[in-house]
């Protein structure tokens, strides 16, 4: 299935692998093929905004200078008013101070409340077709699994109220594989691929979630074949001829067991993967978040073969 | 920065010798666990009793580290005359336990611990990971056994999400809306003010469910006075002399960002970073422009100095120029933001390992901090 027929992908990954570059080049690469994009930041201050060229990044969707990207930053305390606005067609009758503070602790006690206002907004907005795609930057390993089973606990623990009445239509696009699928980034290390196979597993049974595939994010170019690598390295080292090029050859050789190391996580991640892996450059040429974006998106249209 | 950790006083291997509380704080993915695990190994293998203490980490580390997931101090074999205990702590066991060693009575914790809201919630609590982190600093404080407790932090770029884990706790044993919740019904209606409230709750989450919640926090708010002064204490902890903190990032962009803020924010709060360290960083030889020009002189010589090997030809010590160069500028783009962030105090480099299993990357590490650099 194409990648951008999807109307709803939630992208996580470990911290630190480049999950929300990743997910802005997906939001991209969707509108470089005509589809409306919204892109949306689940964490705060997560950094989707200047990935798309938008600084101030807010709950209401802004469009981006990305042609067919919007971008929005979740807020659960204003996703709970359209939420009440939406199926009562009133609109709550509390202050915004104490709204804030009994979503916060009610959101802190009870288990999925946060995660469903957030899931549920984006659902809310796949179910409208407001966009033809939208993308969660989501957050980390740790949490994603919460978020796409919030339906699930909010049934079984608050059933009875608003919420929980919301929860079967998001269901029904949560778990329909032609419509959502989760993406996995991880970079070709060893913990995150680890961390990533098993975020396959955990998103398989904890949740009723497509995973569409994973994205290699920061994969160096191939090294040279082992004996050849291996050569270079004594040459660096023993040759007379070689001397007045060590440094140069030094370089190359920890280049060399840097793409080796990248190369055998890579390979880790594709015998472990039942779904496709896409693999994404290290962009190293270029230095605003969005200008590494647009690189990534391009790769991400090119390994896509779109 | 403190006027006791200048960087000619000291260095971070007088740190590991001497200190009593470590805690490393950063965000995901910096290799915070191993500096921690690093740092803990270097202390025991100068001779130092040490018990590193992790909250949640990935069941890769614990096994890495060769230890059950447990509240327990394990002890780890180690080469050297020094101890090293190590506990891997997991959020819902450790709450259980507090719980039982906080109730007025085994009868309250009892109906807590069978209580189904709470089995679902104390991986949720505010900051509940990093309460439970210092929560064990202080209860490991004053072990006897322990000269060092070096405590690695849930992965958070806030320090307050740390700092403020503690009055957080208290706030929410005292706060008006557990009395609000935990108000028989009927008060509740009486007090105007809070209809509204009520009526929100009950409307997004169902009578049934407030129910619930109300009997549940019922039970939780017996446990108020000795958990609020629990908590207070625990925070008196994060503001000793002793504590200190160690703020771990790798090189890149945002990581560094968010070190420098949480650096600003400890100081904010009358706090400060002993030391700032710097993962995983590209090795300095790499920044010297020769790497460039002998990169340039090797493209030209390639014919001659392929002809010294049998499997080398030309086009490979052309590729090995190109990465060297693409190398060299990844360095010097490194150093100069390095260079250009405002820390001050002790700032340590830890070197870029590639292809080493965990506990080998963690001993290396521990050899750098302690300045046995290869």
């Amino acid at each position: 299935m194409n990648l951008f027929d999807y109307q709803f992908l939630a992208v996580t990954g470990k911290g630190g692998v480049g999950t929300t570059s990743v997910a802005a080049a997906i939001a991209i690469a969707g509108a470089r093929t005509g589809r409306s994009v919204l892109l949306c930041e689940v964490e705060p201050g997560g950094g989707a905004g200047p990935a798309v060229g938008v600084d101030a990044v807010k709950y209401d969707p802004t469009p981006s200078p990305v042609r067919g990207v919007s971008v929005m930053a979740m807020d659960t305390e204003r996703s709970v008013r359209d939420f009440v606005k939406v199926m009562t067609r009133v609109p709550l009758p509390v202050d915004t101070g104490p709204l804030a503070r009994i979503l916060d602790f009610v959101a802190s006690a009870a288990p999925g409340v946060r995660e469903i206002l957030t899931v549920g907004k984006l659902a809310h907005e796949v179910r409208e077709r407001t966009y033809d795609l939208v993308v969660m930057d989501g957050p980390p390993t740790g949490h994603i699994v919460g978020h796409l089973a919030a339906t699930e606990g909010v049934v079984e623990i608050a059933g009875g109220g608003l919420l929980g009445r919301q929860a079967s239509w998001m269901r029904e696009i949560l778990h329909d594989p032609a419509r959502t699928a989760a993406i996995i980034c991880a970079t070709p290390e060893e913990l995150p691929v680890a961390e990533a196979i098993d975020l396959r597993s955990r998103i398989a049974d904890g949740t009723g979630v497509a995973v569409a595939g994973y994205v290699l994010n920061s994969v160096r170019p191939p090294a040279l074949p082992p004996d050849v690598e291996a050569a270079v390295a004594a040459l660096a080292t023993g040759h007379a001829q070689a001397e007045p090029y060590s440094r140069a050859l030094d370089a190359a050789v920890l280049a060399g067991s840097l793409r080796h190391a990248g190369a055998r996580s890579a390979a880790r991640l594709r015998a472990a993967a039942d779904v496709p892996v896409w693999s994404l450059p290290l962009v190293t040429d270029a230095f605003t978040d969005a200008a590494v974006v647009l690189k990534l998106a391009e790769a991400l249209v090119a390994e896509l073969d779109l | 920065m403190s006027p006791a950790t200048s960087p000619d006083a000291a260095n971070m291997a007088s740190i590991i010798r001497t200190a009593e509380v470590i805690l490393t704080c950063g965000a995901g993915g910096v290799g915070k666990t191993t500096v921690a695990a690093a740092i803990a190994r270097a202390a025991a293998s100068d001779g130092r009793r040490v018990a590193l203490v992790t909250v949640d980490p990935a069941q890769r580390l614990a096994d890495a580290m060769g230890i059950d997931l447990g509240d327990d101090l394990t002890e780890i074999d180690i080469d050297g005359p020094g101890r090293l205990f190590a506990s891997m702590i997991d959020t819902s066991a450790a709450w259980d336990r507090l719980i039982v060693n906080r109730a007025p009575n085994p009868d309250i914790a009892q109906r807590l611990l069978v209580n189904p809201i709470y089995r679902n919630i104390t991986a949720r609590f505010i900051q509940s990971h990093e309460y439970i982190a210092i929560e064990r600093l202080h209860e490991l404080r004053n072990h006897p056994d322990v000269d060092l407790l070096v405590v690695d932090t849930p992965p958070s770029g806030h320090a307050a999400d740390l700092l403020d884990a503690p009055e957080r706790m208290v706030d929410f044993f005292n706060g008006n809306l557990l009395n609000w919740l935990t108000m028989p019904t009927r008060n509740r209606f009486a007090a105007v003010a809070s209809k509204p409230f009520f009526a929100a709750v009950d409307l997004l989450l169902g009578k049934a469910f407030v129910s619930d919640l109300s009997q549940f926090f019922g039970v939780l708010r017996e446990l108020g006075p000795g958990f609020t002064e629990r908590a207070q204490q625990v925070e008196a902890t994060l503001h000793e002399e002793a504590t200190n903190f160690v703020i771990v990032t790798s090189p890149s962009p945002r990581p560094c960002r968010e070190a420098v803020a949480f650096g600003e924010q400890l100081v904010q709060r009358k706090l400060a970073a002993t030391a700032i360290v710097f993962n995983r960083v590209l090795p300095r030889w790499l920044d010297d422009d020769a790497v460039a020009t002998q990169a340039d002189a090797l493209r030209l010589a390639a014919d001659g100095v392929a002809a010294q090997s049998p499997l080398v030809e030309p086009r490979h010590l052309v590729a090995a120029a190109d990465r060297a160069d693409e190398l060299h500028r990844v360095a010097v783009a490194e150093r100069q933001r390095l260079d250009g962030l405002p820390v001050d105090g002790l700032v340590v480099e830890l070197p870029l390992i590639v292809d080493r299993a965990e506990l080998e990357m963690v001993d290396e590490l521990a050899a750098v901090l302690m300045g046995n650099t290869r």
